[in-house]
């Protein structure tokens, strides 16, 4: 029987060795053309307690923020983006306290585009739901991280550039295995 | 933009031109803040 992370072709795969894997596709969201926001509906379920969002290859009309936003809430998002400036190794923030959407979730640029990676704790369990993730644009890169201070269960989530319209790119929506 | 063209929205496949109140909270959204210069 393969044993992960070694496994044999043409040797059956046990449900005990396939219920190891880690993180599932939960699935993939195409952006469209000049859109001023993305819901992906679907996403969080009683499948998974947390997720991995990933948002890149897309462009945009504008340099800027990408906001993340839980269902319809649009009250109690709380969050910090700390970057360093790679010409001069500045360290800047920016922040958003009790704000209508989690703002540099990600962000993006003219040059490489849409960046959006983060990790998001208990979205559809009613708590409060933590995120954290990596922000990058062409001359900077940091860490983001908030928290959503309403205790709600939500199984979308919107991305909304702070600025212009977003075209092309594909999100992706990962569960982390609950063991 | 006059009226009769708002910003598109996307919810999976679905593209379509924003309702009347959901292009009223786009334009009340808060104006985020530009990458600004490093604070040392």
């Amino acid at each position: 029987m393969p044993t992960p992370p070694d496994f044999t072709a043409y040797t059956p795969l046990a449900a005990s060795t396939l219920n190891k894997v880690g993180m599932w596709l939960v699935k993939t969201q195409t952006v469209g053309s000049g859109v001023s926001s993305v819901t992906v509906t679907g996403a969080f379920s009683a499948d998974y307690d947390n997720y991995r969002i990933i948002y890149a290859n897309g462009t945009s009309s504008n340099t800027g923020s990408l906001n993340l936003r839980l269902g319809a809430a649009t009250t109690n998002y709380s969050n910090s983006t700390v970057y360093t400036v790679f010409a001069t190794g500045g360290v800047a923030s920016t922040f958003n306290n009790g704000g209508s959407s989690f703002v540099y979730a990600g962000a993006t640029d003219a040059t490489n585009g849409t960046f959006l990676t983060v990790d998001l704790f208990s979205p559809f369990l009613t708590r409060n739901t933590g995120y954290g993730g990596s922000f990058i644009v062409t001359d900077v890169a940091g860490h983001t991280g908030g928290i959503h201070k309403t205790a709600a269960s939500y199984t979308d989530f919107t991305i909304i550039p702070g600025a212009g319209t977003l075209t092309g790119g594909t999100i992706f929506v990962y569960g982390y295995n609950n063991g | 933009m006059d009226n009769n063209t708002k910003p598109l929205i996307q919810i999976d496949d679905l593209v379509r031109e924003m309702t009347d109140d959901e292009y009223a909270e786009y334009l009340a959204r808060p104006v985020t803040p530009p990458l600004g210069a490093a604070n040392e």
